[in-house]
């Protein structure tokens, strides 16, 4: 039996009966034997392992379902492409395809959903344009004026505008978590949904946000700053804002719904 | 004043096409982008919030009132056969989001059931 030393990747648990070198032997065996249910076999082998890993991307702005769907499917892209002639673990083969195909997700899927190429680009040239124009304006311009400046119709505007809202613009990295640098700019541990006028109801909904939501519905819907202000204020952009703001209050909506 | 009528299924599938209708006016009524974001997160919310309490309604009907800087729309749902008595199972979220997103938000009742009244200009 080969045993090579544990990675961090195979701390994960298994049960205390198979150790992360034999249930690699198993996998070998069974692939290398071309059975027909081997791959079914070595997909329910290794579950802790593809949930371990697509833990490692939790929270990063992609439902864990979604992460864990990429996860099997790279297990099993690696399991029907595992050469157990080569002498490598399978484990150590199919770890960086589980991680590949993760990163990858999460590259593709900055378009939460998916939106043609064409709408894309006129989305991000809006973006620009929208960091500029209205300190160039000193006022957020309209939708004409943002189409002259971008050489496009109104109709192609709001359409990418439309688009430009499923944009995910914060990094994996950058907004990792939930109590962001967002929520600790506008010091929300002070707001106090539950003693202003109208809130009261949502308060205990509100509550259970991440600090960053809860700052920017406090800016926008308590405060009353147009977009740009909360843009400028959290050093965001205005895309930014209008997404979170949406994707806000998409969620509670679901969470109110009967 | 040109008004612009729609008249969609009432079902939660299609607010994206009320919400488009009324974004498209809004650009018209050379409103802000803000302004015009405001609108499309107020029509959602006010149609949502339509369909939630009268959950039998067959029909969401918008009408939009655009002028330069000002948009006025009234979305309104059927009561259905299961008929509308309360806004209490509304989702409480709405009125403080529409107060906040629009200049003037009210809920009014006639025979033909609830409807909402919103006005937006740039003027705020």
């Amino acid at each position: 039996m080969i045993v090579a030393a544990g990675t961090r990747e195979d701390s994960f648990t298994n049960g205390p009966e198979t150790s992360p070198a034999e249930r690699d032997d198993v996998a070998a065996e069974l692939l290398g034997n071309g059975a027909p249910d081997a791959v079914d076999t070595v997909v329910r082998l290794y579950e802790p392992l593809v949930k371990h890993l697509a833990s490692r991307f939790a929270h990063r702005g992609e439902p864990f379902e979604d992460l864990l769907q990429v996860a099997n499917l790279a297990l099993v892209k690696a399991a029907s492409r595992f050469d157990p002639e080569a002498g490598t673990r399978f484990s150590s083969y199919a770890i960086p395809t589980i991680l590949g195909e993760i990163k990858r997700h999460f590259r593709d899927s900055g378009w939460s959903v998916r939106v043609p190429r064409r709408l894309q680009e006129r989305a991000l040239r809006l973006r620009g344009l929208m960091e500029t124009l209205p300190q160039r304006l000193g006022r957020s311009p309209t939708v004409a004026e943002l189409a002259e400046h971008a050489g496009m119709d109104v109709d192609a505007v709001l359409e990418a505008l439309e688009a430009g809202g499923t944009y995910r613009t914060d990094s994996i990295d950058e907004n990792g978590g939930h109590d962001d640098a967002l929520g600790r700019q506008v010091a929300i541990e002070d707001v106090r949904f539950d003693v202003i006028e109208g809130w009261v109801h949502v308060a205990p909904l509100l509550r259970r946000l991440p600090r960053r939501e809860q700052a920017l519905l406090y800016l926008r819907f308590v405060e009353e700053l147009p977009q740009r202000r909360i843009a400028d204020k959290l050093g965001i952009s205005q895309m930014h804002v209008s997404r979170l703001l949406r994707r806000t209050l998409e969620d509670l909506r679901r969470a109110t719904r009967p | 004043m040109n008004t612009v009528k729609l008249a969609v299924p009432a079902r939660t599938e299609y607010i994206p096409v009320v919400r488009s209708m009324i974004a498209g006016l809004g650009a018209l009524a050379d409103l802000s982008i803000d302004k015009v974001d405001d609108l499309r997160l107020a029509t959602t919310e006010a149609c949502g919030y339509l369909l939630a309490i009268a959950p039998g309604a067959r029909i969401l009907h918008a009408a939009v009132d655009s002028a330069p800087a000002t948009v006025r729309i009234v979305a309104r749902v059927d009561d259905g056969a299961n008929g509308v008595r309360s806004v209490e199972p509304g989702p409480a979220l709405t009125w403080p989001l529409l107060r906040a997103l629009t200049d003037r938000a009210r809920l009014e009742w006639t025979t033909a059931g609830p409807a909402i009244h919103l006005r937006l200009g740039s003027a705020r």
